[in-house]
């Protein structure tokens, strides 16, 4: 038996909290939950609680991509009892309520492990500390433990690795993260400056700037009934699908790097800034797009000098990535290192949620860009590419499949902006609407972009005053890192290094 | 094999040879210019639209350390504030970050520089990078710098994977708490003599994590500070610029 106690909402739609039902958790909540996860198809885009004095309000999103809408309700739940967890038979939500038993004492009676998710700085039980993080141990003396991080040999973000292994096998790879840790989500909240908001919003994952930033710019348009203009959400699609182009491009030539193939490490590498950091850099003035996104539109116009400038350069690009990844491709040795490493396969994508790359990996088509498309993407009939094999290989078979694929829809979208348009802005810079001033009073407001890695989730709810009383952000690695764990079983170690950059994860996406 | 000696044959010679005096495009937020000394209405509106005060008046000063270049300010005041292409960024002393009207850029300053760098580090500089709760950005720039446009191992600097094998530390992002115990340690595991490198507007002053309770910055708290590169993330050029400056300037005194 289940119930139908839940709203349907689309993606950038602002939703007043009255309307979102509230479920008796033991009796409603957690059966609907489970109904409705048991098509595997759905999967939780956020699950998150706020105080409301003694009791946790929690609210529960579900992505539903064959209708292409998100299930939204919500529970109140007791604090000082022990609950019994979706997880136990969903896994997909099991990080969400880790995270609600880290940030707010909720507690779970049959949750498989509720250890720390961050070491928040406003967690809970604040004796939990990161150098006494429970990793799963075996004391047979037939295998040892490695301990990686959470420094590593190389310039990047830290986190720690710690493998179980029976000589060069991995038997099992536990990932403690953390150490990104910012606060991001109570510092949004904290300081109501508008442009520092929207400068965290850009400072969440550097590397998603765009990604982040668009999320927040269309909570703030939605919340406040602002329409974006005609060019200013082409050139969003424009700047995220440079940007996913940017984190391809040097994805592909860090892969190459660790298998010492040279030809695409060191071509992809120039390649990347070339043209699509310069072409962001041509449209916004910085290599990774920071300050151009405003709520509203966008803070400089593409003139038709610069268009020309970046028709010609994403062609070039196009040429020389085209050969470069099919160099890649030819090399029986790089392949050979590539197939059949670290499969994750598509049962286990479906059990534990994961989303973006993730999933596309194993033929689940799980882009947003498809399913819940936003601005520009609603008038495109945009297929997802997937891969077959869940491996290294099919990881890299995506991103180049997907660096083509936006090179057209950038083509696309250059040509379609309308350059002699004034009737926007007096501003003669801006291609932007100045935003309403009033700012919707107990709403819910939910965006989703689909990042370089996958989806992006950004949920805000307002106070009685139009304030920003919650800000909610799931990035695409807050689902995916377990991949990345199971990808490695049964691996050897020396090769955890091309899976961990096939899976390319955010630190501090995760760490917030 | 023929493909691929096609393919490198056709790169050819990718290197920028002139990194000081290599040109972005004009609307690249590099050293901003204070245009006058105005501290009236229209600077303290700059002074209150950025989102890391480091606009100060009386004079009317852009903190370099605090700035992210996001160009909010030149944006409300574009006749008080105006942020050039220039990618020279790089200071070694607090006073250097500081832009104010009619006061010349600083730069490195050879007479602050402590004589073992250029000494000890002349010919080669090797560095343990430490990400300490950034965005990710700096540390992308800093993998450019090694590519081959950028080329930082020319000048004989790069990054190494052990601290033992470090000549000094150059720290990108705020420092979180969760971050400040392994920061330490990897600092103490350097050998002397040392260098500190700050590395981007969060490393400088903690940018927008000045004030997080989830930040730990009390390992800078009686440390001297070799360099700094501001940046949001300073671009490769900023990083290969300031670096091999650093390590070919000869203090005199």
């Amino acid at each position: 038996m289940h119930t139908n106690n839940y709203i349907k909402v689309k993606n950038f739609h602002s939703v007043a909290l009255d309307k979102i039902p509230t479920l008796d958790y033991e009796s409603e909540f957690l059966k609907q939950s489970n109904f409705i996860l048991s098509d595997k198809s759905r999967y939780v885009l956020a699950y998150f609680g706020k105080k409301e004095n003694d009791v946790l309000r929690t609210y529960m999103l579900i992505a539903d991509d064959k209708e292409g809408d998100i299930f939204l309700y919500s529970s109140l739940m007791d604090l000082s009892k022990k609950h019994l967890s979706i997880s136990k038979e969903h896994f997909c939500a099991e990080k969400f309520e880790r995270e609600m038993y880290e940030n707010f004492g909720l507690m779970f009676s049959d949750h498989p492990w509720l250890k720390s998710v961050r070491y928040a700085h406003d967690r809970t039980d604040k004796s939990l500390l990161q150098t006494n993080y429970p990793f799963f141990k075996s004391d047979s003396s037939h295998l040892h433990e490695v301990a990686v991080g959470p420094i590593h040999a190389g310039v990047i973000e830290p986190g720690h690795f710690r493998f179980i292994c029976s000589g060069e096998e991995i038997l099992h790879l536990e990932i403690q993260l953390g150490y990104q840790h910012r606060g991001i989500e109570s510092l949004m909240l904290e300081n109501k400056k508008p442009s520092y908001r929207l400068a965290l919003s850009e400072a969440i994952a550097g590397d998603t700037a765009i990604g982040h930033s668009y999320a927040y710019c269309a909570i703030m348009e939605s919340l406040s009934d602002t329409l974006c203009t005609h060019n200013a959400t082409l050139t969003r699609m424009i700047l995220l699908e440079l940007e996913r182009i940017a984190n391809h491009t040097g994805n592909i030539g860090n892969l190459s790097v660790d298998i010492a193939y040279q030809p695409s490490s060191s071509i992809m590498g120039k390649l990347r800034g070339l043209m699509p950091l310069n072409m962001m850099m041509i449209i916004s003035g910085d290599r990774f797009g920071k300050g151009i996104l405003v709520p509203g539109g966008m803070r400089y116009k593409i003139d038709t000098a610069k268009k020309q400038k970046l028709s010609a350069m994403i062609l070039k690009f196009e040429e020389e990535f085209i050969s470069t990844a099919e160099l890649l491709m030819d090399s029986d040795h790089s392949m050979n290192r590539f197939e059949t490493c670290g499969v994750v396969d598509d049962k286990k994508v479906l059990d534990c949620g994961f989303v973006g790359i993730s999933a596309k990996m194993s033929g689940i088509k799980r882009d947003t860009r498809q399913t819940h498309p936003y601005d520009a993407y609603k008038n495109i009939q945009f297929i997802a590419k997937t891969a077959q094999t869940g491996d290294v290989k099919a990881r890299l078979e995506i991103r180049i499949a997907e660096v083509k694929q936006s090179v057209e829809l950038v083509i696309q979208a250059l040509n379609q902006l309308e350059l002699n348009d004034e009737i926007y802005s007096n501003d003669k810079n801006k291609w932007c609407n100045p935003l309403n001033n009033s700012i919707k009073p107990n709403h819910l407001c939910v965006s989703l972009i689909e990042g370089c890695r996958g989806v992006i989730c950004h949920v805000a709810i307002t106070d009685v005053q139009g304030e920003l009383d919650t800000y909610k952000v799931v990035d695409t690695s807050f689902h995916n890192w377990l991949a990345l764990a199971l990808a490695c079983r049964n691996v050897a170690i020396s090769d955890f290094p091309i899976n961990n950059k096939s899976f390319d994860l955010s630190y501090c996406g995760h760490d917030l | 094999m023929f493909q691929t000696l096609q393919s490198l044959l056709k790169n050819g010679y990718q290197t920028i040879d002139d990194i000081r005096g290599a040109k972005l495009p004009d609307n690249f937020r590099g050293y901003p210019m204070v245009l006058e000394d105005n501290n009236g209405e229209l600077a303290k509106q700059c002074m209150d639209v950025c989102p890391t005060d480091a606009i100060t008046l009386n004079p009317l000063t852009i903190n370099l350390g605090k700035c992210i270049f996001c160009g909010e300010c030149e944006e409300v005041a574009p006749k008080l504030i105006h942020f050039t292409n220039d990618h020279l960024l790089a200071t070694n002393t607090e006073e250097g970050l500081l832009v104010r009207h009619g006061k010349p850029k600083t730069g490195i300053n050879p007479g602050v520089l402590r004589k073992e760098i250029h000494e000890f580090f002349g010919g080669s500089l090797k560095l343990r990078q430490i990400s300490a709760a950034g965005d990710n950005s700096a540390e992308l720039e800093l993998n450019a710098s090694g590519n081959i446009n950028f080329d930082l191992i020319r000048y004989g600097i790069d990054f190494v994977a052990s601290p033992r094998h470090a000549d000094g530390v150059l720290i990108t992002g705020p420092i979180s708490e969760n971050m400040s115990y392994a920061t330490i340690n990897a600092f103490n595991a350097v050998a002397n003599p040392k260098v500190i490198i700050l590395c981007g507007t969060p490393a400088i002053s903690g940018g927008l994590f000045i004030d997080s309770p989830a930040i730990n910055r009390s390992f800078l708290k009686d440390k001297h500070i070799d360099l700094y590169i501001p940046g949001n993330p300073p671009h490769p050029l900023t990083i290969v610029a300031g670096l091999a400056e650093f390590i070919h300037l000869k203090n005199k005194q």
